[in-house]
């Protein structure tokens, strides 16, 4: 039987990791405690919220984890929370999923895997840091957070503008099939400045497309979020 | 930034979401509709992540419906009337931005609130039936309504929140002094970490 990570898999996706630099496996006691703070530290800076935490639907509990997958409309994701307070997303990227959208169904030109959208991009690195911050504050991390992202799926994609923004002059394709950004930060520097920390990731995400953007310019968009 | 996809999603649900609150279709200058619009905003802006108050959308409880707004009605909602509006019952201040948003030839005014940035947004003007000076406004857990502070779950809610906001810029000043001391992790902590999820990874 196909899973939902089987499904995820198929298509461009996320892959997000955050995890002390301590193992300790059991340094969240009770699974009830972990869930609870996979639901405090959910951003929901736009419509959907990172990670989405749907009380509607059950969560599935493990001895050493908790976790949780959406598939509706064009939202398809995972989720899993362990004891030793590492957190895993996997998430298909949403304009990959649009042929079972009824409400952004896809438009005549749409093709699963064309293009990356900038401003979903940018986005989601901040919901990204965001919630790694939070994470740090609900299980009370006193060591340090490493925050690892790996986008799958880019082989000859097109970075897409976002709304209301001028297209580019020509094609910004990727090459390469994946790219992966790792590295480790205080909880600290977490707390006080996850939207600067969310800028270097997405520079160099870009970069792999062709695109030379400036730190300002990720600035300008992130501001586009609430908060 | 709510835009048309977004709001599509949001009626998708079915319901009001925490971070979401419809309002039916009407104009800016109704007195008794425009208490409810703020008493709405006031409690977005005491929810973590702030949310979105929508105009035009009517919800019986049961059924959201996208009935939109007439020309004349998406008049009224301009930013700096609104801004005015919002000023007389906020203290001391909620950030927002307004958008039209246009969703299958119709028109909706999307109020994009942002969270609390120092102290907590409390009611400073009263309206008959609908607002009350001195009162806190939040959003309920579960039952997605706006109303006065319920209970002691929201108001410790509220209060953490506010101490988390402070504490956070002043990590961001203690930040611009130096860097702060990051602990690598150690390789055997690595490989039991991504051994952990290895069915995943």
């Amino acid at each position: 039987m196909r899973t939902l990570l089987d499904k995820v898999r198929t298509r461009g996706h996320w892959i997000v990791r955050i995890h002390p630099t301590l193992y300790r496996p059991d340094r969240v006691a009770r699974l009830e405690d972990l869930e609870q703070a996979v639901r405090d530290s959910a951003v929901a800076l736009r419509g959907w919220d990172f990670p989405h935490y749907d009380l509607g639907e059950p969560r599935k509990r493990s001895a050493g984890y908790v976790e949780q997958s959406v598939d509706w409309e064009y939202c398809v994701e995972f989720w899993r929370a362990y004891k030793s307070g590492q957190f895993v997303s996997i998430a298909g990227l949403l304009e990959d999923w649009r042929d079972q959208s009824t409400i952004w169904p896809p438009s005549q030109d749409w093709r699963s895997g064309a293009t990356l959208g900038i401003q979903e991009t940018i986005f989601r690195i901040v919901e990204i840091y965001e919630f790694a911050a939070r994470w740090s504050r609900s299980l009370e991390i006193e060591d340090s957070l490493v925050v690892a992202c790996t986008l799958r799926g880019l082989q000859n994609r097109t970075l897409k503008a976002g709304p209301g923004r001028r297209p580019f002059f020509g094609a910004q394709t990727c090459s390469a099939s994946e790219w992966s950004h790792s590295l480790t930060y205080s909880p600290a520097e977490l707390l006080a400045q996850a939207r600067e920390l969310a800028i270097p990731p997405a520079v160099a995400l870009f970069e792999v497309f062709g695109w030379n953007v400036s730190p300002d310019a990720i600035r300008e968009v992130q501001r586009e979020l609430r908060g | 930034m709510m835009g048309p996809n977004d709001l599509r999603l949001a009626i998708a649900l079915g319901r009001e979401q925490r971070g979401t609150e419809f309002k039916g279709p009407g104009e800016k200058t109704e007195k008794a509709f425009l208490a409810k619009v703020v008493r709405a905003v006031l409690g977005m802006a005491n929810k973590p992540d702030g949310g979105t108050v929508v105009v035009g959308v009517d919800d019986d409880g049961l059924v959201l419906t996208a009935t939109g707004l007439t020309p004349g009605q998406l008049a009224t909602w301009g930013y700096d009337d609104l801004h005015s509006s919002i000023s007389n019952y906020a203290d001391p201040y909620v950030d927002f931005d307004v958008r039209v948003v246009s969703l299958d030839g119709k028109d909706f005014v999307a109020i994009e609130v942002s969270e609390f940035s120092e102290i907590p947004v409390l009611c400073k003007k009263g309206y008959p039936q609908t607002l009350r000076q001195g009162a806190l406004y939040v959003r309920r857990r579960g039952k997605n309504e706006t109303l006065e502070v319920p209970s002691h779950v929201e108001m410790r809610e509220v209060i953490e929140r506010a101490a988390e906001i402070r504490a956070r810029k002043l990590l961001g000043i203690v930040a611009q002094l130096g860097p702060a001391t990051v602990e690598q992790p150690q390789l055997a902590a690595d490989e039991m970490f991504a051994n952990e999820a290895k069915d995943l990874l």
